[in-house]
């Protein structure tokens, strides 16, 4: 979905910040649409989605702008739920309604309601329910996590009113946390998961998958014995792990030990090695995507052996919007091909727009978590 | 869609589609498995034969660079206009930029698109300017490695076509229609001929040069996003196609509605009239997606197979029938949005005794299983009140009047309205009580709008079909065989009409709906237009 690209404006309801009342905050939504109509021309209010968004004290900074993205992309109604300063004086459970509106090319505004909660610890499991309570009901709920250090305990009941939930498992301090990001921790009652860590492998994934189209390429499929993963960072990210659970799950390979730095596969008429190679000798983008880039996969190459001998790397860095591939093996060629490089917000609002349980995400994440077992276990 | 991703790329898919043996391998790659995916755009060069005209500054490249600006032009591709007009690459790319900042783009993205703009000057029937281009798009495409693909759009008046497809077919411009890369296509705007003989001749030229795989006629209607949520619509929901029928539909009305006049393209507009310029062409389209069975898959030829099929169940007009069931006129001066406007004869350069119709009314028949006994009203005209392109599908009443006892005498029947432009989208009317005591009923609608669900206006058309065509998908596009069919039609009215048959023509002033005959002929049928 494209929009404007404008600033974003920010409508705010008359009555401002007050304790929680659910028929008072529509009624102030109401007021606010009229008031904007009246002052600032046609006011479009646009709506695909239930949104709910816990944050972290600090995070507001981070993600705020985020926010402003997705809904631009995809509008919703936003709940924006945020733990009140513990020197503040106020009590319980408070909202307020506001708007984030972008300027339509065409003229007037088009605008997502966002309600901001603020929560105390003694009313903070009592927000859920305010949620439920003003949830667009005909709309999905998604609970976008993005706070996963300061997980409350009653978040999970967020989970409970959420259709699905995403995350982004590169927030996750390591390797042992990320199958509890994927949802894949026994006990937990929660939805469908979807991981921006998955959104950002599609690109690599669409690449790979291309580079076995060709009839030759796909002969080679069945003899592959050696894969390497080159990434940033100390320790795979979970993206590395995902892609080669992906790998995994799609090629039928069993997980069976981690020796001597690299994972050993059976495949189905060989074993496949699997290793992840670190790599910081090349400068990491600076700017917005720097913490993304610093955990990025860089560069995959696998190789065959006989009877069809093949050696292929692609190769991406940073924000590029195209990729290499490169050929080294049964002949030396090389070639650019478009790298679908998405921003985080564009990645969140493919994810919201999802509507199918994404099978190949749940097997990659399987096989993936089985890895990561071994990888701890050596 | 499946499991896994909505949108992303297929790097090469579209030249990956055109191998047998790839496309085999393709399908059983376990890597592609759980996995959907748009194809991505091969890299290409986009020449533009008349590129200093109103089409390319207004449609043609404002929408190759939103395409740009959303990477869905390979990053290598090019645009090269071509056109009699002396001028510098710089200053096409200026113009491009004057354009572009015209329809909200930034300048940013103007600077990024220009990079890979050129402009190379020439006349349509000069040999020697067509060996120059070859020479310029080679260099051009070893440069920027597009490996020599290439889409040539004819935005020019339709008399310089045969010129072009000579000029490209004898400098050796156009590649043999095969498998893979290096692919060439050519883009055609309609009107494709003005009768059925002209079509066919057309379509002869083209076929000299082009298969007719490569040849993508253009209507820019089937690229509206309204227009392509019709199939979705009717096959991708479960309680619309059930009613899809005559058992449930009552009629269909067809209605393409300008506010404008004109616009100075007298010259072309004496010739055609709404019969060739709008019936022939946008509308014929209109009702056969409407009309359509089911396709088989989702692919280019089996719908386009379906839409010929409907209009094989529509037997052209008889001279009697087109006296009967058509309506022609010609407006006057009116008012139109609280300004005046001058009658069509006052029109600039439109002949003082011209019997062109700038508005047409007909009522048509689908005769076959599903639609017999409906009938399907189309009209369309110049200067009527507002822009409104609607298809309005109104269903039976109830079998039974179970409230005519508590006095609600009638009912409006249940109308469900797919908006093509302006405010596309989609709404439902339905009877609904009103609040209180006594029992009345009125009617409101369920609304769907674009802009209030989804939060942007759809793109616009031609990027898609732009995009199609760089893909080598044709879905969009009308094949050989809908063109001559939708021309015979056409020419059963023509023909009656030109043989003095009734109806004769008749008048509406600028500002008002049509004229009075084109409310009888739905109203002997005891029905009446909705209102836009």
């Amino acid at each position: 979905m494209n929009g404007s690209e404008g600033a974003p404006i920010q409508l705010a309801s008359p009555t401002g910040d007050l304790p929680f009342d659910a028929p008072a905050l529509e009624r102030d939504l109401r007021g606010m649409w009229k008031a904007a109509s009246a002052n600032r021309g046609p006011v479009y209010r646009a709506a695909l989605a239930n949104l709910i968004v816990p944050l972290s004290p600090g995070d507001s900074d981070r993600i705020g702008p985020v926010l402003v993205d997705v809904t631009r992309r995809h509008p919703a109604r936003l709940f924006r739920v945020e733990r009140r300063a513990s020197a503040s004086a106020e009590r319980g459970l408070r909202a307020h309604a506001t708007a984030l509106c972008h300027l339509r090319p065409g003229g007037g505004l088009v605008c997502s309601e966002q309600i901001s909660l603020s929560w105390d610890d003694p009313s903070g499991p009592l927000v859920a329910s305010a949620i439920a309570s003003l949830l667009v009901g005909d709309l999905p709920a998604v609970l976008l996590e993005l706070n996963q250090d300061q997980d409350p305990p009653w978040q999970e009941k967020l989970a409970r009113i959420a259709d699905v939930r995403i995350v982004d498992s590169n927030l996750a301090p390591g390797a042992k946390e990320y199958p509890r990001v994927w949802g894949r921790r026994p006990g937990r009652d929660r939805g469908p998961v979807r991981d921006i860590a998955w959104a950002r492998l599609t690109p690599w994934r669409e690449i790979l998958a291309e580079a076995f189209d060709r009839p030759e390429a796909a002969r080679a499929i069945a003899s592959i014995q050696d894969v390497a993963i080159h990434h940033r960072g100390p320790e795979p990210p979970p993206g590395a792990w995902l892609l080669a659970g992906w790998l995994a799950s799609r090629l039928s390979w069993t997980p069976r030990a981690h020796e001597g730095g690299r994972m050993r596969l059976d495949a189905p008429t060989r074993p496949v090695s699997l290793a992840f190679e670190e790599e910081d000798d090349r400068p990491a983008p600076a700017g917005r995507a720097a913490g993304a880039a610093s955990r990025a996969i860089i560069r995959v190459r696998i190789r065959s052996g006989a009877p069809t001998p093949l050696d292929i790397a692609v190769e991406h860095e940073g924000q590029a919007t195209t990729a290499r591939i490169v050929l080294l093996s049964p002949r030396a060629k090389e070639r650019e091909v478009p790298f679908g490089y998405r921003e985080f917000a564009a990645c969140v609002a493919g994810e919201i727009q999802r509507h199918e349980v994404n099978l190949a995400f749940e097997e990659a994440a399987r096989a993936a978590e089985e890895m990561i077992a071994l990888w701890r276990k050596a | 869609m499946s499991a896994d991703n909505r949108a992303t790329a297929v790097p090469g898919a579209a030249s990956v589609a055109a191998d047998p043996d790839t496309v085999a391998a393709a399908a059983a790659n376990p890597l592609r498995q759980g996995s959907v995916t748009l194809a991505a755009a091969d890299p290409c060069t986009v020449v533009v034969f008349g590129a200093s005209g109103d089409l390319t500054r207004r449609k043609l490249l404002p929408a190759l660079l939103a395409l740009s600006r959303e990477k869905l032009l390979h990053p290598k591709s090019a645009v090269v206009g071509f056109a009699r007009r002396p001028l510098s690459d710089d200053a096409f790319r200026e113009e491009i930029r004057a354009s572009a900042l015209e329809h909200g783009i930034s300048e940013a993205d103007c600077r990024r698109f220009a990079s890979s703009v050129f402009y190379r000057s020439g006349t349509f029937e000069n040999a020697a300017d067509y060996a120059a281009l070859r020479v310029f798009l080679e260099r051009l495409e070893h440069d920027r490695d597009t490996v020599g693909n290439r889409i040539y759009y004819l935005a020019t008046p339709p008399a310089s076509y045969a010129a072009i497809l000579e000029g490209l077919g004898a400098a050796g411009l156009v590649h043999a229609a095969g498998l893979g890369t290096p692919w060439a296509r050519v883009i055609v705007e309609k009107p494709f001929g003005h009768d059925l003989a002209s079509a066919r001749a057309l379509n002869a030229q083209f076929h000299a040069s082009f298969d007719e795989r490569q040849i993508f006629r253009i209507d820019h209607y089937l690229g509206k996003e309204t227009v392509q949520n019709i199939l979705v619509l009717r096959l991708g929901n479960g309680i619309f196609e059930p009613l899809w029928n005559n058992r449930y539909v009552d009629h269909v009305q067809i209605a393409v509605a300008e506010a404008v006049g004109i616009e100075g393209r007298a010259n072309y507009y004496e010739a055609a009239g709404a019969l060739r310029d709008m019936l022939q062409n946008h509308m014929l389209q209109l009702l056969t997606l409407t009309a359509m069975e089911p396709p088989s898959r989702f692919e280019a030829d089996a719908v386009r197979d379906e839409k010929v099929k409907v209009l094989r169940a529509m037997a052209p007009l008889t001279r009697q029938q087109a006296a009967e069931r058509t309506v022609r006129a010609q407006y006057l001066a009116g008012a139109v949005a609280g300004a005046p406007a001058v009658g069509y004869r006052e029109e600039p350069e439109v002949k003082p005794g011209s019997k062109t119709e700038t508005y047409i009314a007909a009522r048509l028949e689908v005769d076959n299983w599903r639609w017999a006994g409906v009938p399907f009203y189309l009209r369309s005209g110049k200067r009527l009140p507002k822009r409104a392109t609607e298809i309005a599908i109104t269903f039976r009443q109830p079998p039974y009047s179970l409230f005519r006892s508590a006095g609600c005498q009638s009912i409006d029947a249940n109308v469900l309205r797919l908006r093509i432009q302006p405010d596309e989208g989609i709404s439902l009317s339905f009877g609904s009580k009103s609040p209180g005591q006594a029992l009345h009923i009125d009617p409101v609608r369920m609304d769907f709008n674009y802009l209030t669900s989804f939060g942007a206006d759809p793109p616009e058309a031609y990027e898609r079909l732009l995009l199609d065509c760089n893909l080598g998908d044709s879905t969009l596009f009308t094949r050989r065989d809908e063109v001559e069919l939708a021309w015979e039609h056409a020419d059963a009215i023509a023909a009656a009409w030109s043989e003095g048959a009734a109806p004769a023509l008749s008048t509406y002033p600028a500002g008002s709906w049509g004229p009075p005959e084109a409310d009888h002929l739905i109203a002997r049928d005891g029905r009446r237009w909705l209102r836009l």
